[in-house]
């Protein structure tokens, strides 16, 4: 199965080095969505079929916080997982996020060891790098 | 220049090789280690939380080039925009900063890190940067650059 995986975070090369890391691993992609805030991330998950999102937390405009907050309070989307990519891994942190409803949280940088783990774990599919 | 076991530098060192996968060299002083006949880039994020304070990332244009490069994936034929060279600069001191925070205060601790920012620095800022005392310079990739925590009000 190919995913269709959107990437909201405000830095262009955040976006590209995960998608490049992905390029380092066997999952396979069908398109990747880009979106520099939460807004615009919310207009494109309107607009696409996502089967999972990576989100930065600190964006312009619209927040992480707030993405996740629009999204599990829309139906549609309430299901739809969520990686949190951060560059801070502290266990009240993660505790904080996990309650607004991510699924799994990666540390930056992100290796594709960690990715394939991370998307395992969500989709329940075997992945090896 | 500090000790080797200072954990800026082991982490400097640890995400210069791995994440901006470039060879790296330390530079045994940061007094003249920078062309100042070109100009010298900052770029530095402010920490919040268990400590106040900053972490600063100082280096020339080869060097954020090559980042940019490596970090995309890139040849080093295929050009790259302003926006990507900033951005990858930038970037580069978020990781540096989270990893350094982690390393040096451990695995549970809480911060924030804010206001990232990228500019072109003057002579005597360099100056002034070069006298900071936790400070470790290196050669990555044969480029100079030099990173530096700094804690308020000190």
């Amino acid at each position: 199965m190919a995913y269709n995986i959107l990437i909201v975070d405000d830095s262009s090369i955040v976006r590209k080095v995960l998608i490049k890391t992905f390029g380092m691993t066997d999952i396979k992609v069908n398109n990747f969505y880009q979106a520099e805030n939460g807004k615009v991330g919310l207009d494109l998950l309107h607009s696409n079929w996502v089967d999972l999102v990576f989100l930065d937390i600190n964006m312009p405009v619209m927040n992480g916080m707030e993405f996740m907050k629009n999204l599990r309070n829309d139906p549609t989307y309430k299901e739809t997982p969520v990686i949190v990519v951060s560059t801070e891994g502290s266990q009240e942190r993660r505790d904080e996020l996990l309650s607004a409803g991510i699924k799994a949280y990666l540390r930056k940088p992100v290796t594709p060891k960690s990715l394939v783990e991370a998307i395992t774990q969500i989709l329940g599919e075997s992945k090896n790098e | 220049m500090n000790n080797n076991t200072h954990p800026l530098k082991k982490v400097s060192q640890r995400i210069l090789e791995d994440w901006a996968m470039m060879l790296v060299d330390d530079a045994e002083t940061a007094e003249g280690l920078f062309d100042k006949s070109s100009p010298v880039f900052m770029s530095w994020i402010k920490i919040h939380g268990v400590v106040e304070g900053a972490l600063t990332i100082v280096a020339q244009e080869d060097f954020i080039k090559t980042l940019a490069h490596n970090l995309l994936g890139r040849s080093e034929e295929e050009p790259l925009t302003d926006a990507e060279c900033k951005d990858a600069f930038k970037e580069m001191g978020n990781v540096l900063a989270g990893n350094f925070l982690t390393e040096a205060y451990g695995e549970d601790i809480v911060f924030d890190l804010i206001h990232p920012n990228v500019r072109e620095i003057t002579e005597d800022e360099l100056e002034k940067f070069s006298s900071r005392k936790i400070l470790f310079g290196f050669m990555a990739d044969d480029q100079p650059v030099a990173m530096s925590f700094s804690i308020k009000g000190n």
